[in-house]
């Protein structure tokens, strides 16, 4: 039978999944890239080889940073909400910093365009999940005001 | 915030201790204790109505407006 506990641990270990990718992708992107751009037709904004690697490594490891804080972030918050903190400040800043994260990918990836104009498709996604996550911290933030009304009325 | 609960006044008064009056008015005594030191945000008229049947007194006598500096 379905419940909250098994979606909860679902989250928890695709969470897990993603932050072993992360891991993997450390160390195996100069090997990825070369292999995308042995096999990529796309147009590399008249880069050489050499200098399409550096381009593409540089995106990669700069976007990595904020993966893993958010990676991190949505770990912890997931640990409270297994632990009934749901409604908490923790959660709330958690989640601003998950916003964040993707924002800042979104830039990284808008800057790549300069490069490799298909990084505009992930700039994109990444700017729009910035705003889902921020509209859920903003309603989070309602949410925290209500419960502490409703904890301080006696 | 400028109403102040005089809940540690009245329980002089009737010389009652905080745990029986939780007890009487049956809610807990962390939440009497957020009543007594103003931490509270808002009080159920039917908390207020135990407390004042319990402390043989009027709503005017435990809360009080005091204008903030």
């Amino acid at each position: 039978m379905w419940n909250k506990d098994k979606s909860l641990l679902l989250s928890r270990i695709a969470v897990g999944i993603f932050m072993a990718i992360g891991v993997f992708w450390v160390v195996a992107a100069p090997t990825l890239t070369k292999i995308f751009l042995d096999f990529s037709r796309a147009s590399m904004a008249g880069l050489t080889r050499q200098q399409a690697i550096l381009c593409f490594l540089s995106t990669q490891y700069l976007s990595l940073i904020p993966a893993g804080i958010l990676l991190w972030n949505l770990h912890r918050l997931l640990q409270r909400i297994g632990k009934s903190e749901v409604f908490v400040r923790e959660n709330e800043r958690a989640l601003r910093r998950i916003s964040w994260c993707c924002m800042v990918e979104a830039v990284i990836c808008i800057l790549s365009c300069l490069y490799y104009l298909p990084f505009l498709f992930v700039s994109v996604a990444a700017g729009f999940m910035a705003l889902i996550v921020r509209v859920i911290k903003n309603v989070f933030t309602e949410a925290i005001a209500l419960k502490d009304e409703n904890d301080f009325t006696i | 915030m400028p109403i102040i609960v005089n809940l540690d006044v009245m329980m002089a008064r009737r010389k009652i201790s905080a745990g029986e009056l939780a007890d009487r008015v049956r809610i807990t005594p962390a939440n009497l204790s957020i009543l007594k030191n103003n931490k509270a945000r808002a009080v159920r008229f039917s908390t207020l109505e135990a407390l004042c049947r319990e402390l043989d007194c009027q709503p005017a006598d435990l809360l009080e407006y005091r204008e903030e500096e």
